[in-house]
């Protein structure tokens, strides 16, 4: 079972997050100094 | 009858069950002090049990079931968290993966069947609400004010950590959010893992950690670890954290910033933890204030409730009040996960058209957060009478002046009267207490009663009409959840004070009720009103009647890593596991020295796990 599981890692969440990295982060990781405020107004609740 | 609305946390951490009726909670408690197992995380079924019960209703009658936070949304954020963080978080992947494709995915089908299987009825509605909206009725529906502005802060529960929201009226309307990671809750936990005590449990202890130590780390964790903007918004520095990745809190990032690996639980603490301590008490009580003060700015309004984990932070809190940037600020007390199986329930009823009749009344609609289960006279007695054990029956007035007399001699009093709290602080029902004069109470307490670590401070409970004679607070705190500075009057010890560094800071004679002073003149403060406690009330002024102080010592009715207790079974073993004086069960005073030997198999400290 493990290994099916490992299986899904590598063949679908590795390729999602080098592409969440690439081009856009769902977790806004990086620190922006430009920015004046890291709220989040307009979006839904989540 | 009125419309019933039962509300439900469970699975994560401290499981919870909530009986609201038209909009007032009747019933409410956790399932850990139910099971004996400190913050149970399971479905609560004895909580829901007594819930049913003290409302003498079946599930048949319950109009809704409101559920404390949405899984779907959650489980989208750990899938979302697991791509984000590989390929490094595989191991967690295929640990906590299974768990929720197996079960976890359809917690809310999990529940219905759990409700179901304790054969009281047919199961009615269950609607699902999120974990922060769940914090935030809890905080405000509840609350004193018509209107106030609204500021959650916890670890995570879906995507949010914090959360600011407008109450009007029975209102509540969402303003801004920060997602995880980025989370307060979460700082604080890091801390807490790396300092080696236990996440979700021993932030109190760091927290009581902070006034040993002084700031120095607090520009590493404002460069590093955390970036605030000015109006308390705020993103962590991933890559110096690790529970993204899902095993643990902290790893290579923290030990290079703060000079070497964490402390070993339970061995013993260095200047470096009591630093660490300051520093991120001291970052939090920043980012709290920023964040109270675009509260204050984006609602114009001039109270504010608190709910969320972090909302326990009472250090914190007191800052918020003592900078008087709201007129007033109440705080719910169940703030954590508990505290949202309230909030849940009363936004429901709130939809089902309950009023906030409190409102009328005055005060908030909390009952003073007495509401677990009670005993009767008739009970204890007959409780008594099958263990075969002495005891002397009085009446209230008297209790409370010999139970008085006692502590003024320096007797240690088991204190059990009337509902259990909600929440997780004892308020005078389930309490341990003793007399704040004495300068050997806060080691007697910590190490022959509780059998905890000596550095942690104990709680003043005081007279409300008394409060500004002995503390530096000017507004109410029923439950706890703010702290003061000890009145300038009442402090002896400038100089010692200055010269004692680390532990040592526990020697010195603080004030006039030492063993309720931290070592930084702080104390967490218990107002009590003849309104809010009449029994607790007037044990207090029977005190004051025999010594001249309003203040007693209060700490909850336990032991290190148990739940507080619960029932005059569980009171009754603590006091004869522990080197309690007396107990006052009820009316029924009972006194050590006149008991039976105790006798039990094994080691029951070994049974307990430590916190
Ligand atoms: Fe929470």
């Amino acid at each position: 079972m493990k290994i099916l599981w490992s299986l899904i890692y590598f063949l679908v969440f590795v390729p999602v997050g080098i592409f969440f990295r690439l081009f856009r982060d769902p977790l806004r990781r990086k620190w922006q100094p430009e920015l004046s405020t890291y709220w989040i107004f307009d979006e839904r609740p989540r | 009858m009125g419309k019933l609305v039962l509300g439900l946390s469970a699975y994560y951490h401290d499981s919870a069950a909530v009986l609201v009726r038209d909009g007032k909670p009747i019933a409410a408690a956790q399932e850990e002090r139910f099971t004996r197992k400190r913050h149970d995380p399971a479905f609560p079924a004895e909580a829901v049990k007594y819930c049913l019960a003290e409302g003498g209703v079946g599930l048949d009658d319950v109009d809704a079931v409101a559920y404390y936070e949405d899984p779907k949304l959650k489980f989208g954020r750990v899938l979302t968290s697991f791509a984000a963080s590989s390929p490094f978080s595989l191991e967690a992947f295929t640990r906590v993966l299974p768990e929720w494709t197996s079960w976890k995915r359809d917690t809310v089908g999990r529940v219905r069947r759990s409700l179901a299987d304790l054969g009281l009825g047919a199961v009615p509605e269950i609607n699902v609400r999120r974990h922060h909206e769940s914090h935030a009725a809890s905080a405000f529906l509840p609350s004193p004010y018509e209107s106030a502005a609204v500021l959650c802060i916890d670890g995570v529960g879906e995507w949010a950590t914090t959360t600011l929201w407008h109450g009007q009226g029975s209102r509540i309307r969402h303003l801004a959010e920060i997602r995880y990671p980025h989370s307060l809750g979460m700082l604080y936990s890091a801390f807490t893992y790396f300092c080696g005590f236990k996440v979700d449990s021993g932030e109190y202890k760091l927290m009581g950690l902070a006034p040993y130590g002084v700031p120095r780390y607090a520009d590493v964790i404002r460069q590093h670890l955390i970036d605030v903007k000015d109006d308390g918004s705020f993103r962590l520095n991933m890559s110096n954290f690790e529970f993204l990745r899902g095993q643990v809190m902290t790893g290579r990032g923290f030990e290079q910033l703060f000079g070497g690996p964490r402390r070993e639980p339970e061995s013993p603490l260095t200047e470096r933890e009591f630093d660490l301590a300051a520093s991120v008490q001291l970052v939090t009580e920043e980012v709290v204030l920023k964040l109270a003060r675009t509260a204050r700015e984006m609602t114009g309004e001039a109270n504010l409730c608190l709910a969320g984990g972090v909302a326990l932070n009472c250090v914190a809190n007191g800052k918020v009040i003592q900078e008087t940037i709201f007129d007033s600020v109440w705080v719910q007390p169940a703030a954590g996960d508990a505290g949202g199986a309230l909030g849940a329930a009363l936004m429901v009823a709130t939809e089902l058209g309950a009023p906030r009749a409190h409102l009328a009344e005055g005060g908030d609609g909390m009952s003073s957060s007495l509401l677990g289960p009670g005993f009767s006279d008739e009970e204890i007695a007959r409780f008594l009478d099958d263990l075969g054990v002495p005891y002397t029956r009085l009446d209230e007035e008297s209790i409370a002046k010999h139970v008085a007399e006692e502590l003024a001699t320096g007797k240690i009093v088991g204190w059990f009267q009337g509902r259990m709290e909600f929440g997780p602080r004892a308020l005078g029902a389930r309490s341990i207490i003793g007399d704040p004069r004495d300068v050997d109470m806060q080691s007697t307490m910590n190490l022959k009663i509780k059998f905890r670590e000596s550095f942690r401070p104990f709680a003043p409970s005081v007279l409300a009409e008394e409060v500004e004679e002995y503390f530096d607070l000017h507004q109410e705190s029923p439950y706890m959840l703010v702290v003061a500075p000890v009145a300038k009057q009442r402090r002896l010890d400038a100089e010692e004070s200055a010269q004692a560094t680390g532990l040592d800071r526990l020697k010195v004679h603080r004030s006039t009720i030492p063993a309720v002073t931290h070592v930084d003149h702080s104390a967490r403060v218990q107002t009590v009103t003849a309104s809010s406690n009449p029994t607790y009330h007037r044990l207090l002024t029977a005190f004051k009647q025999v010594t001249g102080c309003p203040v007693l010592v209060n700490t909850s009715f336990n032991v290190r890593g148990e739940p507080i207790v619960a029932t005059p079974y569980d009171a009754y073993q603590c006091f004869m596991r522990t080197n309690i004086d007396l107990l006052a069960l009820g009316n029924f005073l009972l006194n050590k020295a006149d008991q039976p030997a105790w006798r039990e198999q094994g080691d029951w400290r070994k049974e307990i796990a430590l916190d």
